[in-house]
C-alpha cells in the first residue's frame, strides 16, 4: 500500500507529464475543477487519504466539520437549496455512510442536488464484514438518483464528473460516490473533463409544441384557471417567467410547500399556500376551478388529500421535467414535458391577455373568511400564552420577507409556511417530502454559508431541535451567523394535535420534559434569550436581527395550540376545516 | 385487474442497475414471476433484464416510467402477457 507516497501530496497545480497523483488528491482536484467552495463532512478511517489530500488544499476549498454525518448532509442540502448548485458531503465508511441515509432520502424526495463522497474499505475486503464495512451501494439505491462504487484510482475523475452532472441536471437529486481506500491511495495521471452528456440520460426532454398549443387553447377557453406552482419554478429559476405568464393570463397562483418563495406572496395574483395546513382559498377553489395548470409539482398527497375527490370538475395541464410524474397521482389532459421556465415562456407567447376578476374575487372572499376566523387570532392575541403565528408574523414584518427561512417539521413549519411573507426565490428551505425532524438546524448552517446578505433564520420546534442540536458545536466553531428560534410548547405538537383530533386526546408519548435550552446554548458560547412574555417578543427579535453572529431565541408558546385550517387525513381538499368541532 | 407483463430493460451494464430495477418493483409490491439478466453477446457494455411482472396496467405504466428514468437505462420494451419472455430465452425480443 503506497501510503507513504500519498502523504507526500499535494502535487503542483499542473503536475508535469509523467507525474501521477493519488486518487485521494484527484478527488480534491475534481472538486476544485467543479468550483466547489464548501464541503460538509466528518472524517474516519476509510476516508483518511481524501482528508489528508484536503489538508493540502485548504487554500482552495473550505471544509466544515460538523458534529454528525446527518448534520453534514442536511447542511449540504441547505447550501444547495440556497445556492442552486450541488452541496458536497464527505463521510467515512460504515456508520459514516449510513448516517447519510436520512439526508439522502430527504434530498431525493425534495429534488436537492448533492454529491456525497464516502470512503470504503479496501477493495479486497469488500464483502468480508471488515471493520466499518457496510454495503452502502445497496443501502442507498432507493435514496439516490445515481450511485457508483470506485475501486480503481483512474476511474475517479470520470465518476466525479458524472456525479456532478447527474446531481445538477434535469430534475436534480443526490448522488453518492463510494471510493475504496486502495483507490484513494492508487496513482493516476489526472485529467479532468466536465461531463455534459451521457448516452443513456436525457435530463431535459424536448418540449412538444403541439402540447403547448393544446395547453394554450385550454387556458384561453378557461373561465376559472388556477396555477399550482411547485419547486420546479425555483429549480428552473422561472419566477419571472411565472409572473409574466400569470399576469398575461390574469391567473391566480398558489404555491406548494416547496414552491413557496417561487412567487411573491404580496403579488395581487397570489392565491395562497396549498396543502393540508395551507390556506383556505386555494384548497377550496381547487374543486371549483375549471382548469388546473400544475407547474413543477408532483401532486403530493399532502396537496391533494383524497385524489378521488380532487379537482374532478377540472381539466389538468401538467408541466414537469420528469416524465414519471405525469399521470402518477393525477391524470393530465395535457402534459408538457419540459423545464418549467421554458414551458411557461412558450405558453406566455401563445395565450391571449386576459383577466378573471369574478374568479379572483372567490380567492379574496376565502382569504377574508380565513383572516377573520383564524389569522386575526393567530397574529394579534392580547391574552394568554404566546402563539406561534404571532412570532412568525412579527418576523415577517421585521424582515419584510427578505430573509431565508429554514424550518424543521411539524406545527411550527406549517405556521411559518402560512405566515411568512416570502418575497424572493430560494428563501424557503424546509424538509417537505420526507418530513425530517432535525433538518432545520444543520440546514440553516449550510444556507448561511452561501455568500449573500439576507439573514438566515431557523424556526424549529423543541422536538426537532433536540434531534440535531449537536450542530450548535459547528455553529460555534465556525461562528455561522444563523438566528435560531425554538418555538417551545413542550410537545411533539403536530402529533399531539392529531391525537387530540383523531385519537380522542390520548396523548401517547408526545409530551416532552425539556432541558434549559438557554443554558444549553450558552454552553456553546452562543448568545441565548428566552421569551415568555409577549411584550418582550418585539425587542428580542429586533435585537436578534441586529446581531451579526449566531443568536438563539427560545419562545415559550401555547402548549396545546392547534394549526388550522386543516384537511383531515384521508379527506378531500374541500373538506378543509377552519376549526375543531368537538 | 392484475395480469402478466413482460418488461425488457436495456441498460448500461453497471453494478447495481439490476438491483435498482428490482427495488422499483418491490417498492410498489409488484410480483416478479420470472427474471433473466444477461450481457448482450456483441456488446458487453449493454445488459438486458427481462421480467415477467404481475400487476395492474396502471401500475405497470407508472413503474415503467420510473425505471426508464434511471441514469443507465437506455430504453424499455413492454409486452402484454408472459409469452414474449419465453419466446427466445436469453435473446433480445424484437421491439413491439
Amino acid at each position: 500500500m503506497p501510503q507513504k507516497d500519498a502523504l507526500l501530496t499535494k502535487t503542483d497545480s499542473k503536475p508535469p507529464k509523467g507525474v501521477s497523483i493519488t486518487g485521494a488528491e484527484a478527488v480534491i482536484r475534481c472538486l476544485v475543477a467543479e468550483q466547489v467552495e464548501t464541503i460538509f463532512g466528518y472524517p474516519g478511517g476509510a476516508i483518511m487519504p481524501i482528508y489528508d489530500a484536503l489538508f493540502h488544499y485548504m487554500d482552495q476549498v473550505n471544509h466544515i466539520l460538523t458534529r454528525h454525518e446527518q448534520g453534514a448532509i442536511h447542511a449540504a442540502q441547505g447550501y444547495a437549496r440556497v445556492a442552486g448548485k450541488p452541496g458536497v458531503v464527505f463521510a467515512t465508511s460504515g456508520p459514516g455512510a449510513t448516517n447519510l441515509v436520512t439526508g439522502l432520502g430527504d434530498a431525493m424526495i425534495d429534488s436537492t442536488p448533492l454529491v456525497c463522497i464516502t470512503g470504503q474499505v479496501a477493495s479486497h475486503l469488500l464483502g468480508t464484514d471488515a471493520f466499518q464495512e457496510t454495503d452502502v451501494m445497496n443501502i442507498t439505491i432507493p435514496v439516490t438518483k445515481w450511485n457508483v462504487q470506485i475501486t480503481r484510482s483512474e476511474d475517479i475523475p470520470e465518476a466525479l464528473a458524472k456525479a456532478f452532472y447527474i446531481a445538477r441536471s434535469g430534475r436534480p437529486g443526490p448522488v453518492l460516490v463510494d471510493i475504496t481506500k486502495d483507490a484513494q491511495f492508487g496513482k493516476l495521471d489526472f485529467n479532468y473533463r466536465t461531463c455534459t452528456h451521457l448516452r443513456t440520460y436525457r435530463p431535459v426532454p424536448e418540449m412538444d409544441l403541439k402540447e403547448v398549443d393544446a395547453a394554450a387553447a385550454l387556458i384561453d377557453a378557461s373561465q376559472k384557471p388556477f396555477i399550482l406552482a411547485g419547486q420546479g419554478i425555483l429549480l428552473s429559476g422561472a419566477t419571472q417567467a411565472l409572473i409574466a405568464f400569470a399576469e398575461k393570463g390574469g391567473i391566480p397562483v398558489s404555491s406548494t410547500l416547496l414552491g413557496l418563495s417561487g412567487f411573491p406572496t404580496d403579488h395581487p395574483l397570489y392565491g395562497g399556500y396549498l396543502g393540508m395546513h395551507g390556506n383556505y382559498g386555494p384548497n377550496k377553489n381547487i374543486n371549483q376551478c375549471d382548469l388546473v395548470i400544475a407547474v413543477g409539482m408532483r401532486f403530493d398527497d399532502r396537496v391533494t388529500g383524497d385524489v378521488s375527490k380532487y379537482a374532478l370538475q377540472a381539466r389538468v395541464i401538467h408541466i414537469d421535467i420528469d416524465r414519471a410524474e405525469i399521470n402518477k397521482n393525477i391524470k393530465a389532459d395535457v402534459a408538457i414535458l419540459a423545464d418549467a421556465g421554458e414551458a411557461l415562456a412558450a405558453l406566455t407567447s401563445r395565450i391571449r391577455a386576459n383577466t378573471h376578476e369574478p374568479w379572483m374575487e372567490k380567492f379574496r372572499q376565502y382569504k377574508k373568511e380565513e383572516y377573520e376566523k383564524i389569522v386575526v387570532k393567530d397574529w394579534f392575541p392580547t391574552t394568554g400564552e404566546i402563539k406561534m403565528g404571532e412570532v412568525i408574523h412579527l418576523l415577517s414584518e421585521l424582515t419584510g420577507g427578505h430573509a431565508i427561512l429554514v424550518t424543521d417539521v411539524g406545527q411550527h413549519q406549517m405556521v411559518a409556511s402560512r405566515y411568512f411573507g416570502f418575497r424572493e426565490p430560494r428563501t424557503n428551505i424546509t424538509s417537505g417530502g420526507l418530513g425530517t425532524m432535525g433538518f432545520a438546524l444543520p440546514a440553516s448552517m449550510g444556507a448561511a454559508l452561501v455568500p449573500g446578505n439576507k439573514p438566515v433564520i431557523a424556526i424549529i420546534g423543541d422536538g426537532g431541535f433536540q434531534m440535531t442540536l449537536q450542530e450548535l458545536g459547528t455553529i460555534f466553531q465556525y461562528q455561522i451567523p444563523v438566528k435560531i428560534i425554538v418555538l417551545n410548547n413542550n410537545f411533539l405538537g403536530m402529533v399531539r394535535q392529531w391525537q387530540q383530533l383523531f385519537f380522542e386526546s390520548r396523548y401517547s408519548f408526545t409530551e416532552m420534559v425539556n432541558p434549559d435550552f438557554v443554558k444549553l446554548v450558552e454552553a456553546y458560547h452562543i448568545p441565548a434569550v428566552e421569551v415568555t412574555d409577549r411584550a418582550n417578543l418585539l425587542p428580542v427579535l429586533t435585537e436578534m436581527l441586529r446581531r451579526e453572529g449566531p443568536y438563539f431565541v427560545e419562545v415559550k408558546v401555547e402548549k396545546e395550540e392547534n394549526v388550522f385550517p386543516m384537511v383531515p387525513s384521508g379527506a378531500g381538499v374541500s373538506d378543509m376545516i377552519l376549526e375543531f368541532n368537538k | 385487474m392484475k395480469k402478466d407483463f413482460t418488461l425488457e430493460v436495456f441498460a448500461e451494464n453497471n453494478f447495481n442497475i439490476l438491483n435498482r430495477m428490482i427495488n422499483a418493483f418491490n417498492r410498489r409490491r409488484i410480483r416478479i414471476k420470472y427474471l433473466t439478466a444477461y450481457e448482450m453477446e456483441d456488446d458487453f457494455h449493454t445488459g438486458v433484464a427481462r421480467f415477467v411482472l404481475y400487476t395492474t396496467e396502471e401500475n405497470m405504466s407508472k413503474v415503467r416510467a420510473q425505471v426508464e428514468k434511471f441514469i443507465e437505462v437506455e430504453h424499455t420494451v413492454l409486452h402484454d402477457g408472459a409469452e414474449a419472455y419465453f419466446s427466445k430465452p436469453g435473446k433480445t425480443i424484437q421491439n413491439s
